[in-house]
């Protein structure tokens, strides 16, 4: 269940959850990257975004959170015209998308737990989230409880640079769900996790989409995997979106085309 | 093996020198020869002064102990200025090298304004710290502590800068796309990332500082220095020898600790 800014509960399935229209990005000496991309995400989707190595998908992500501006183009997320934002609305914003990066971006050095606790950063506003020894108890015990999601409660007080990288991927899921987010955007959240345990992170994702209905777009290079844990597509290739519909209606075969 | 490929020649071994290198090279040649009657670099007053060195040694032994505790209590206390200087210095620095760090700096004129303060510190060499602050704040342990501050603060200053916008970016993006403001991040993603570096470069600050806290003395800045020129002065050989050689424990232990405590923390 979400709120929205007026604070009133918003669960109207047809709602359009984000909105990216005419989007361009390109950088300086690689030409376009994004060309013209439009899509739209509705509340409680599961999304799964495929394209080839290079054809902008974690770039589009990006720019959705606007960690990079992008040329030009509209993005509405959450009913909020993301470029013109100040930046605490920004930060407000960014606080109910939990974005699970490729490379999982864990702070090294630190616990586990800290790691997690960070993800409660914007909702508790306060220098205590900095470490996981200086967090108020409920805090702490709510990180507990995402790392158990995650199936990795016994590594809380591991070093996050210690960690396998299929261990520190599921941290960067629990840190993403220790932000209650609205929404969820995971950059390949399965690539560096083995088939049985791909699986049920996979499986986790959707039993949180099916039952807290929380909205999905994921990237994935496994057509298998986004085929079954998904109820749309969208390919990319070359930087455009070249393929966009409902799951059930595609094969492997069609899906494969958009690789050459 | 024979190399036959004639259409990969081999490269020579040595290449011709464009015309200005050549004259540029030639030039700092002759200047170097041109400086040695401004240093005063003189073989034969070096040849008649090593009489002179060996007769200081010889009257250097037996080191004199008498005054053993008076300077012990002045190293102590050489000690303790360069520990209290290194320590408020490495403070400063780290509040003034996030300012001075590109991806943390609030605003450009603030990142121009602290490598400012910094390269300040940093080119104007100690003595003459020394010499400004015993002139504000009078003779004694306190101007060289003010000393040391400023030099450590110069030194810091830069490294830890440096350190910061080296760093890894992935984990300060994640914790801004989490929603943390700025200070957050720096506390949260940026200092557990550079801490083996500010540990290490701090170590180097203690160092220095405990080396540099000895000759601040020279010029009335507090510490051991200002016994041993006393000593010299006076021509008490034996007595400078005893402060000598606690000079060189005293740096020797630091240096041992600080590389004890970078194997330990790292
Ligand atoms: N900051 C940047 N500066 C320059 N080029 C960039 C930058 N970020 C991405 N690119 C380029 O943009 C293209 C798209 O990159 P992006 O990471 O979006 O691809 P991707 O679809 O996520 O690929 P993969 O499946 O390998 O993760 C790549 O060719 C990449 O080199
Ligand atoms: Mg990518």
């Amino acid at each position: 269940m979400s709120l929205n800014e007026t604070g009133s509960v918003d669960d109207t399935p047809e709602e359009i959850r984000l909105s990216v229209s005419s989007l361009n990005k390109s950088f300086k000496g690689r030409g376009a990257v994004l060309s013209d991309v439009s899509m739209q995400i509705r509340c409680g989707e599961a999304v799964a975004l495929i394209g080839g190595n290079g054809s902008g998908k974690s770039t589009l992500l990006r720019c959705c959170m606007r960690l990079i501006e992008p040329d030009n183009g509209e993005i509405i997320f959450l009913r909020q015209n993301v470029s013109s934002l100040n930046k605490p609305q920004l930060r407000s914003l960014r606080s109910r998308i939990g974005l699970v990066f490729q490379k999982h971006n864990l702070v090294p050095r630190l616990s586990v737990l800290t790691n997690v606790i960070h993800g409660a950063v914007w909702r508790e506003g306060s220098m205590r989230t900095y470490r996981h020894y200086t967090a108020p108890d409920r805090v702490r015990r709510e990180a507990m409880i995402c790392l158990e999601k995650v199936g990795l409660p016994h590594l809380a007080e591991s070093r996050a640079d210690c960690l396998s990288g299929g261990e520190s991927q599921r941290v960067a899921i629990a840190r993403a769900l220790m932000q209650r987010p609205d929404f969820i955007i995971a950059d390949e959240p399965v690539a560096s996790l083995d088939p049985k345990v791909g699986r049920e992170v996979m499986e986790l994702f959707i039993r949180l989409n099916r039952e807290e209905k929380l909205t999905l777009l994921y990237v994935s290079h496994d057509l298998d995997h986004a085929l079954d844990y998904s109820d749309r597509l969208i390919g990319m290739s070359g930087g455009r979106v070249v393929l966009d519909g409902v799951s059930r209606k595609f094969s492997k075969g069609d899906l494969n085309e958009i690789y050459r | 093996m024979k190399y036959t490929d004639e259409h990969n020649a081999l490269p020579k071994r040595f290449k011709m020198i464009a015309a200005w290198k050549f004259v540029m090279y030639v030039i700092i040649g002759v200047f170097f020869l041109y400086s040695f009657s401004g240093s005063g670099f003189s073989p034969s007053k070096l040849v008649s002064g090593c009489p002179n060195m060996g007769r200081i040694l010889g009257e250097m032994f037996p080191p004199d102990i008498h005054r053993l505790s008076y300077i012990s209590t002045a190293m102590f206390q050489t000690f303790q200025m360069a520990f209290v200087g290194a320590v408020i210095g490495i403070i400063i620095s780290f509040f003034l090298s996030v300012l001075a760090s590109r991806r943390n700096t609030p605003h450009i004129s603030i990142y121009y304004a602290s490598r400012f303060v910094i390269a300040f510190c940093r080119s104007v060499p100690d003595l003459v710290w020394a010499v400004i602050f015993v002139a504000s704040v009078g003779l004694g342990p306190f101007a060289g502590t003010l000393t040391i501050i400023v030099d450590t603060v110069g030194f810091c200053g830069r490294f830890f800068a440096e350190a910061m916008e080296e760093v890894d970016k992935g984990p300060e993006e994640a914790l801004q796309s989490m929603g943390a403001r700025r200070l957050h991040i720096v506390m949260s993603a940026v200092v557990p990332a550079v801490l083996p570096s500010f540990v290490n470069t701090s170590l180097y600050a203690l160092e220095k500082a405990v080396r540099s806290s000895v000759v601040l003395g020279l010029v009335g800045a507090g510490g051991i220095g200002i016994e041993l020129k006393v000593a010299m002065d006076m021509f008490l050989y034996q007595e400078a020898s005893t402060i000598i050689i606690g000079i060189f424990l005293l740096v020797v232990a630091v240096e041992q600790f600080s590389m004890y405590a970078r194997r330990e923390i790292m």
